[in-house]
């Protein structure tokens, strides 16, 4: 079987899937929702993010939809992505990944206190 | 003075990246430094700016090297061989297009423009008129900036995404069994991304797959 490109996933790019999974978002959303869902641990600079976006479009995870007002700020014009089905599906499997490895390491006692 | 010195750092990374992202780039850097007020959380925006440019700029540069052969090298590869004259000449007048609109990479947009110049047939055929063909050059034309002229005697390479409308090109040829890569298989490949530019304007004048593939199964 071909390895697929991002394989593996980048972790920025995980985050931007992650992002985008509720809602279609702009640059500056995205890296405001990445910041918020990490508690602040990780903030995607702009080379980062539009190297990441621009990755992922090739990809096909995720696509650029028609430039509009900014909805909540002040009414600039944006750039929004939206996460495609494929995209959806390795964040899936991507998150997956993470819970097995989580399971693990409940299982071995490495982690304490109240992680999900 | 910061939105000037952050300009002046985005213009170390490659000329594609700048041409499809300078613009958003400097509006999230204003957006994050607007936000970011006082003296601590402005240190803190300013060493993250900085950490982002030494971790995405030499891996820009690398994907520019490694990823945007130019029309040149890859019409030398066995891909191109494939390409007959009016599909050849398709790419030639894509770069002169891409040149005189003053773009760093030959773009979809060019590709339509030069797959329009140089197969007048097909031209005829999807858009009735010349007075339409010329309708639609304009309006293709409208969607990118003009800025200064390239000059035609350098090496200008493809864009990502006109390398992916020339591979699904070949597929398309490849699907109906074609031996050679004709203009209406690479107008296939641009219309199957929908959200673009040059599908939408296809769409809009009625050009439709099923159109193309009429016209490919006779040729």
């Amino acid at each position: 079987m071909p390895k697929r490109k991002l394989d593996p996933l980048p972790s920025a790019a995980f985050h931007i899937l992650l992002a985008l999974a509720g809602e279609d978002l702009h640059g500056y959303a995205i890296m405001r929702q990445v910041e918020q869902q990490t508690n602040g641990r990780v903030r995607l600079g702009p080379g980062t993010l539009y190297g990441s976006l621009r990755s992922l479009l090739e990809a096909r995870l995720i696509e650029e939809l028609d430039d509009r007002p900014d909805e909540g700020g002040n009414g600039e014009r944006r750039r929004y992505y939206h996460l495609t089905s494929a995209g959806l599906k390795i964040a899936r499997s991507e998150a997956e990944k993470l819970a097995e490895t989580l399971r693990i390491a409940r299982a071995k006692r490495v982690l304490k206190g109240v992680h999900v | 003075m910061s939105e000037k010195i952050y300009a002046w750092m985005l213009k170390l990374y490659p000329a594609q990246f700048r041409q499809k992202y300078e613009v958003s780039a400097m509006q999230l850097f204003r957006d994050r430094l607007r936000a970011e007020r006082g003296f601590s959380r402005r240190l803190r925006f300013w060493l993250d700016v900085i950490a982002d440019l030494i971790v995405s700029l030499p891996r820009e540069h690398w994907r520019q090297t490694t990823l945007r052969p130019s029309a040149a090298v890859v019409m030398t590869r066995s891909g191109f061989k494939r390409y007959i004259t009016q599909s050849r000449r398709a790419i030639f007048f894509a770069r002169y297009e891409a040149s005189h609109a003053g773009s760093v990479f030959i773009e979809p947009e060019h590709l339509l423009l030069g797959i329009l110049r140089s197969d007048e047939d097909l031209a005829i055929r999807l858009f009735k008129t010349k007075e339409n063909i010329e309708s639609i050059v304009r309006q293709v034309r409208a969607t990118f900036s003009l800025r200064r002229k390239v000059p035609t005697s350098g090496d200008l390479p493809l864009s990502f995404e006109c390398k992916r409308i020339l591979a699904y090109g070949a597929d398309e040829a490849e699907r109906r069994h074609a031996r050679h890569i004709e203009p209406q298989h690479i107008l296939l490949g641009l219309l199957r991304d929908e959200r673009s530019a040059t599908a939408k304007i296809m769409l809009e004048h009625g050009v439709v797959p099923s159109f193309l593939e009429n016209r490919s199964d006779q040729s």
